[in-house]
């Protein structure tokens, strides 16, 4: 006889098919990688569905939410969303993720795919953040708030989620979960703000990849990347998704090896990367210092731009370390640093 | 069309190729200004793959139904690489090959085009269509069909 059980447990009902099966394996798989406690039972006899109302099965059992999963074309979709469901009551637990602020425009959503991309080949989660900033008079200074308006803004951004987060390629449910949250403020401030959750490993903002174009960085990622407690991923438009193999790393001397080796490894891992650190100096004979590779160059950004647009690499690597002479370069013209590889993404450690 | 031919008197050598990590989105491309239905995909000039338009549009089911998504739905394919879904399980034959023994794989009804491999290299592909085609331009199959 079915047991009303823990609440922490999910119950799994189904006749035991392979198909019952796999529902309860990859809810499990979701659980163990959350690090949550929560146990996965299954059920196999018919006085336990109809106890439970079960109208048809698999069906999911969780804190008194039943989730019946669709038998048609949809059934990854449904066993998805309630993976989701499942997880999203404990606030996905220990996951980490990739958090992806998006504002719908077409960078924004480059950024997103190729988050997404990332996430799935990494195993991490997708957070997409949508900062809904009330309108402020400018004559008398009061705000003014709409809470229609922040709906319109969380159904815009659940309908994004709902179209895109479904399984894109042959692995069926391998793709990296999506959720999302919609916040009240100034983008800047809440995205940065979000990068101070331990669970964040990264953070992905898009640019236009325009470099003559004034607004080639935006305020906001310029802001993100200013600030963030993690690494930021900078995503020009065009630049769509290829695993990354190849990376050169600025670094300002070797004893910054050891510490840009261990950021792009956190993220990365170490196998099948190629790494080339390099530096530019003025009037040094290049060549080769342990593992750095020095450049010589008046023009730092120059150098570094024609060497990287000779080697193509599938990502350039920055530290910005503090006082370092790339955080001065950083902070002389950050964009214009930027849009010298306005084809290649970039990711500035901290 | 004579079925004991080689297949090298009738296959399409003029090809259109992709490599395995270009973007789906170029695919896409290619498909729609070329009136393609299968991409051979090649590596250091030996085939890993076909991508037909079939696998493209499996690919873009549910996606970008909405004319205003389109451009999202490029930036989605822009992110994809055909490698991830092209077929690559796929029936060979060299240039020498009879015709007969590709209508044999045809008649199977599982592949529409079949690439030809001499000495491991792409030299060209055998489709339905180049039989059809060849059907159609000999004037007795024109001429002795009634209505």
């Amino acid at each position: 006889m079915y047991k009303e059980d823990e609440e922490m447990d999910v119950t799994v009902f189904g006749t035991g098919t392979s198909g019952h099966q796999y529902v309860s394996s990859t809810i499990r798989k979701y659980v163990e990688k959350a690090g949550l406690d929560i146990h996965v039972v299954e059920s196999t006899k018919v006085s336990d569905f109809l106890e439970n109302k079960i109208s048809s099965v698999p069906a999911i059992k969780y804190k008194d939410e039943v989730i019946t999963l669709k038998s048609n074309g949809s059934f990854n979709k449904s066993l998805r969303d309630a993976v989701k469901s499942i997880l999203k009551k404990s606030n996905y637990g220990a996951m980490t993720q990739i958090l992806i602020p998006i504002d719908f425009s077409e960078t924004s959503a480059n950024a997103f795919f190729f988050g997404h991309r990332l996430a799935s080949d990494l195993g991490l989660m997708v957070k997409l953040v949508h900062v809904f900033t009330p309108v402020v008079s400018d004559i008398t200074g009061q705000v003014y708030y709409d809470p229609g308006q922040s709906d319109v803004a969380r159904e815009q951004l659940n309908q994004f989620i709902e179209k895109y987060d479904k399984d894109w390629g042959s692995d069926l449910m391998g793709g990296a979960l999506v959720d999302g949250e919609v916040l009240l403020g100034y983008p800047a401030d809440q995205i940065t703000r979000t990068t101070e959750d331990p669970h964040t490993e990264l953070v992905v903002v898009g640019t236009t990849g325009q470099s003559k174009i004034k607004d080639f960085l935006g305020s906001v990622s310029r802001s993100v990347i200013e600030n963030a407690k993690c690494p930021v991923l900078v995503i020009p438009r065009d630049s769509g998704y290829k695993q990354t193999k190849t990376i050169i790393a600025a670094a300002q001397s070797v004893d910054d090896i050891p510490y840009i080796r261990e950021g792009i490894q956190k993220l990365f891992g170490s196998e099948g990367l190629q790494i080339e650190f390099i530096s530019v100096k003025n009037d040094v004979d290049p060549g080769k210092d342990k593992d750095l590779t020095i450049l010589n160059g008046e023009d730092a950004e120059h150098t570094l731009s024609t060497y990287i647009d000779d080697h193509q690499p599938d990502l350039v690597v920055v530290w910005k370390k503090k006082h370092s002479f790339w955080e001065s370069l950083f902070h002389s013209s950050f964009s214009k640093n930027l849009a010298m590889l306005s084809h290649i993404p970039v990711l500035v450690l901290h | 069309m004579n079925l004991a031919d080689p297949i090298s008197s009738i296959m399409s050598k003029d090809l259109i190729t992709l490599k395995p990590d270009d973007s789906i989105a170029k695919a896409d491309n290619l498909f729609k200004s070329h009136r393609l239905h299968h991409i051979p995909i090649v590596e250091d000039e030996v085939l890993v793959g076909m991508l037909s338009k079939s696998d493209l549009l499996f690919f873009k089911r549910g996606f970008g139904d909405d004319k205003d998504l389109d451009q999202l739905e490029e930036i989605r394919l822009n992110n994809y690489e055909v490698c991830q879904i092209m077929t690559r399980k796929l029936a060979k034959l060299e240039s020498n090959d009879r015709i007969n023994v590709a209508l044999e794989i045809f008649k199977e009804n599982i592949f529409h085009a079949i690439p030809i491999i001499d000495d491991g290299k792409l030299v060209g592909i055998l489709t339905t269509y180049d039989i059809l085609k060849n059907l159609a331009i000999e004037g007795n199959a024109i001429s002795e069909y009634k209505y």
